[in-house]
């Protein structure tokens, strides 16, 4: 206390050279974004106050193409289909991903085969998966529903019935979850062993270990997942473009895969408005900021770092 | 080192556990059964990819599905490795991956550590601008960062691809940073009293420590650069630079897909990738009993 | 510790010799930099993209081939597999290629926005004469009453292809020859099971796609009024156009069509329901069914139906060319365009469509006995629809992607029955019509 108190220029010499030293570590990431992404992020974000073709100047409108959007249906309906596939998928997609992890991380023979077909569906290229999404999904011939006609259920017309095309990519989704259970895997060598003996000898059951042990030392790694997989299922984009090709249009049946960034890339792209398609970012962007900014608050009560004092 | 002693510990009791009791037997195969039930459904796809790679035509979309083909058509193995230059495009897709992973294993650690173990003042706006960054739809940023990458005379080299993993790519810093926080402060604050300097106790204590977290990185950072499509297609102009991903798409004609070749081309192309993996995934286990030997 | 020290430095120094190595590549290649245009011993290096895939690039490389070697001045750098976003990109990022291959609807958008260069005064300097090309094709260029690009080739769906077995079978002689008749036979080659699903349908109006130009072109209908400057979907025969294919829906059942549908198999593959006969009859096009049209193959091809009352439109049919045009920003703009000139002779032309089994859009070409080789003669009828004075086309416009996106939406709204075939087409003049008025 009384050194602190005596010497505030030695404190503040000190906090420099922290700062000093965080800023040398953290310098590839900073200058990085100087050089590759400060220009395009700028740039951006002025088209998105202007009417802007690609290639003639962009003109000023203010917030136009802002207030534009509100008036916009399809505005509303992409961002819909993609809040539908956000809330619908990624927390199972995580938890089925995390129950894979937890069964691959106990000492089972064959593991490492195990572990490595897991991954095999995340090296389909998409061209080859899509094939094999039409055959599973045909709703006469398809697998999934004579396994359906097998229990009793007929089974939806999934790549052309507008209700069943969202939720036929959130099933095909848990095929993807590979690289989660990857890094889940990862995550679950960090948790001491000593902790799961005492819970034993406690007499904790393996449900009430998996929260008192588990649960928290992977809990940095599952705030992780929660807003990577947030901030990439607004950004929805490949998959929907692969099926949608598969009707042979660039919104799927009733225009239920249009993804907002779907709707985003036709508005730059092939309206070449870009000033609008810019706005729509800017628009996705506070969104994104603001559900990932609530999951960084909440995470306070529930993400256990080691690290912490 | 404390936590390193505590790791080898609990190894050792786990490897001294006695005999298992009827109901952990019951609880071991249960856990078979359910790995072996997802196994199937994981193997699905690249089951298919296999089975469809050495089928004919007409066997690829007999309707209903034929499971084993009546003639294996190893053919479309060789068709396809000579229709396009195929050892050429898994060179230069190669030395774009490696290059990539080392650039994000030397950007993306140094950024996570400062940014996890370093109480600088602004440290978290900093990182709320770094996950700011990824926020924004990569389709609005795409063509001025063309513009800016064509200013530097880099379209039609492997610049583009490469150059920005050496700055770290958010998604790995994030990563990395949630393992580095999960480390306990005590594994760094006795070398710190020894007057270690901060790159010496991240390069000799964290590092080590995390060769599990670090090795996943690399993989998904080889992954990504593997699979990855659009940037090759947009920046890589010359065929002879092309990329595997783009080169696939000489399978697909406008109304005629080579469908045989392209699967096999596509069986080949994940090869390399599986093979990596499954060494990789190794490190998973050992990751702990080899730093703890230290 | 020690080892993991030497491993690190080993890491290191592997990277920075492969870092130097990558250094080292590429400086060579930044002095070839962008499309590699430039003067090279004398001769003017022009670079030309396509969307070719390698799949069906032979007879544009033998092209380029052709044309590099015909002169001594300029050397045609060709790239393929470069898709319209790509294309777009590097256009407007400053990258542009000297001569673009690219989907005729770019075109509008495009030339309108400032990145492709005006033919004008190219063609009345050269007197290119513009008559000598499939009017069809050349409207197609046009945007805002200028030339932008020339149609290199051109798809035509004039055609209805059927399957003969299906036919003979349910003792149908000849192809329908009005649409009247084409709905009559649908009925009588649509075959349901015990269960009263259908197992065979004689024809789908939107499959394998919502054809929002075919059907109106059938039907005579027009998109845009030059006199009003109003946007015309909502005609009586566009409405018409629409009227008829939802008529097969409340025929056959939505739901029933759409349960037969996905079952079918795939487009293009041995499975192709016109093959299998699941399906009796399709919207044809010349580069549909090329193996298995000829004379004693399974697929006929026909003229397709006109209405009974319009005997006038017998002949109708789309055409979808491929445009090849200059960016703004090109280099070399007077190569580019000397090449182009080179595309559109009748001897290139005619060269092309043998190799590649497409329909020149030089008029004259046509009638070239190179043309009528046996080995190309499943392209012969194609030949002559090419001349039919009933092709028609969709308007070139800056807001054509707009305009099509929104008349596909409203289509598939009024073939479902949720709206009326009026209000769907009323609702896309609604929404286009702004779209009209701020670009004049």
């Amino acid at each position: 206390m009384t050194e602190k108190s005596s010497n505030t220029v030695g404190i503040r010499k000190r906090e420099r050279k922290v700062l000093l030293t965080g800023l040398l570590f953290t310098s590839p990431w900073i200058i990085g974004f100087l050089i590759f992404q400060l220009y395009p992020v700028a740039a951006s974000f002025y088209y998105s106050l202007t009417e802007y073709n690609l290639f003639k100047a962009p003109e000023w409108l203010g917030l136009r193409n802002y207030t534009e959007l509100f008036r916009d249906e399809k505005f509303y309906l992409s961002m819909y289909n993609t809040l539908y596939i956000t809330i619908v998928g990624v927390v199972p997609h995580l938890a089925y991903a995390l129950v894979m992890a937890l069964l691959l991380n106990t000492k089972v023979k064959g593991q490492s085969i195990y572990r490595t077909i897991y991954f095999l569906p995340t090296l389909v290229p998409a061209v080859a998966g899509s094939l094999l999404w039409m055959w599973l999904l045909n709703s006469q011939y398809g697998l999934i529903n004579m396994g359906l006609s097998y229990i009793g259920i007929t089974g939806p017309n999934w790549l052309i019935d507008p209700d069943w095309t969202k939720p036929s990519l959130v099933l095909m989704g848990f095929w993807g979850t590979g690289t989660i259970t990857v890094m889940y895997l990862a995550a679950l060598q960090d948790v001491p062993k000593m902790f799961y003996e005492a819970a034993e000898i406690d007499g904790a059951s393996k449900w009430r270990q998996f929260w008192t042990v588990t649960f928290p030392f992977i809990s940095p790694m599952t705030l992780f997942q929660l807003i990577m997989m947030l901030i990439a299922s607004f950004q929805y984009f490949t998959e929907g473009m692969v099926f949608a090709e598969a009707t042979q249009s660039t919104g799927g049946p009733e225009n239920s895969l249009l993804f907002y960034s779907i709707y985003l890339y036709q508005q730059a792209f092939s309206f070449l408005d870009m000033g609008y398609a810019s706005a729509m970012a800017w628009m996705l962007f506070m969104v994104v900021m603001f559900f990932a900014f609530i999951i960084f608050k909440t995470s306070a009560k529930w993400v256990y770092y080691g690290g912490d004092k | 080192m404390s936590n390193l002693s505590l790791a080898s510990e609990s190894l050792s009791v786990e490897s001294s556990k006695k005999k298992p009791s009827m109901k952990k037997r019951a609880g071991s195969v249960t856990r078979h059964l359910l790995l072996c039930f997802a196994g199937i459904f994981f193997l699905g796809p690249f089951a298919y990819l296999l089975l469809t790679s050495v089928k004919s035509i007409d066997d690829i979309f007999a309707v209903p599905f034929v499971w084993w083909p009546k003639e294996l058509y190893w053919t479309n193995y060789s068709n396809a490795v000579n229709f396009i230059p195929f050892m050429r495009y898994t060179m230069n897709t190669l030395f774009v991956s490696l290059l990539c992973v080392a650039g994000e294993l030397i950007a993306a650690p140094l950024t996570a550590y400062g940014l996890a173990r370093i109480p600088f003042k602004g440290r978290n706006f900093l990182f709320m601008i770094i996950m700011a960054t990824i926020m924004l739809p990569s389709q609005a940023t795409m063509i001025p960062l063309y513009v800016l990458f064509n200013k530097m005379n880099m379209v039609n080299t492997y610049w583009p691809l490469i150059l920005p993993a050496f700055f770290g790519a958010a998604y790995y810093i994030f990563l990395l940073r949630q393992f580095f926080m999960g480390i306990p402060q005590e594994v760094s604050e006795s070398a710190k009293i020894d007057g270690a300097s901060e790159f010496r106790i991240y390069w000799q204590i964290i590092l080590p420590l995390s060769r599990p977290a670090l090795f996943t990185v690399g993989l998904l950072v080889f992954l990504n650069s593997w699979k990855d499509y659009q940037l090759p297609l947009i920046y890589l102009n010359d065929p002879e630079k092309w990329t595997l991903s783009v080169g696939l798409k000489a399978f697909i004609g406008e109304y005629n897909i080579e469908w045989g070749m392209l699967m096999a081309a596509a069986a080949l192309f994940a090869l390399p990738i599986i093979i990596l993996y499954f060494f990789v995934q190794k490190v998973f286990i050992e990751g702990i009993t080899m730093t703890g030997s230290k | 510790m020690s080892v993991f020290k030497n491993k690190a430095f080993g890491m290191i120094a592997s990277i920075v010799v492969t870092a130097s190595l990558l250094a080292g590549c590429s400086s060579n290649e930044s002095s070839t930099n962008n499309g590699a245009t430039g003067k090279s011993a004398g001769k003017v290096e022009i670079s030309f993209w396509h969307t070719y895939t390698d799949a069906d690039a032979d007879p544009i490389k033998k092209t380029v081939e052709n044309f590099n070697q015909s002169q001594d001045r300029i050397k045609v750098k060709i790239l393929g597999n470069q898709d319209p976003t790509k294309q777009l990109t590097a256009i407007s990022g400053g990258a542009a290629p000297d001569v673009v291959l690219t989907y005729w609807d770019n075109v509008g958008p495009w030339a309108d926005a400032g990145a492709i260069l005006d033919l004008t005064d190219n063609i009345a300097k050269d007197e290119f004469d513009i008559n000598t090309i499939i009017p069809a094709a050349m409207d197609r260029m046009k945007v805002n009453d200028k030339y932008y690009a020339m149609p290199f080739t051109m798809s035509i769906g004039s055609s209805l292809m059927y399957n003969k077995a299906a036919f003979k079978e349910a003792g149908i002689t000849s192809p329908p020859e009005t649409l009247e008749q084409l709905f009559d036979y649908a009925k009588q080659l649509t075959k349901r099971d015990d269960s009263g699903n259908i197992s065979q349908i004689g024809f789908i109006p939107d499959y394998p796609w919502i054809d929002n130009v075919f059907w109106p072109v059938i039907f005579g209908g027009s998109w845009y009024d030059e006199a009003t400057g109003k946007v015309t979907p909502n005609a009586e025969a566009n409405v018409q156009a629409i009227a008829y294919q939802r008529s097969f829906y409340e025929e056959f059942g939505q739901s029933q069509i759409d349960k037969f549908k996905s079952g079918m198999g795939k487009r293009g593959t041995p499975q192709d329901p016109l093959l299998t006969g699941q399906l009796a009859m399709y919207i044809g096009w010349e580069y549909n069914f090329m193996q298995e049209r000829t004379e004693d193959g399974p697929i006929g091809v026909a003229d397709f139906p006109y209405p009974e009352a319009h005997p006038e439109l017998k002949g109708s049919g789309m055409v979808s060319p491929r445009a090849v045009f200059i960016p703004t920003k090109a280099k070399h703009s007077e190569e580019a365009w000397e090449f182009i000139q080179y595309l559109m002779t009748t001897d290139t032309q005619i060269q092309f469509s043998l190799d590649g089994h497409v329909i020149p859009t030089i008029i004259t070409a046509l009638d070239d006995n190179r043309l009528l080789s046996e080995e190309n003669k499943t392209m012969w009828t194609f030949y002559e629809k090419a001349k039919s004075e009933n092709l028609n086309g969709f308007p070139n416009s800056p807001y054509i992607s707009e305009y099509l996106q929104s008349l596909s939406e409203e289509t598939e709204k009024a073939l479902k029955g949720s709206l009326s075939p009026q209000e769907a087409m009323d609702n896309v003049a609604d929404k286009i019509q702004p779209l009209v008025d701020k670009h004049s």
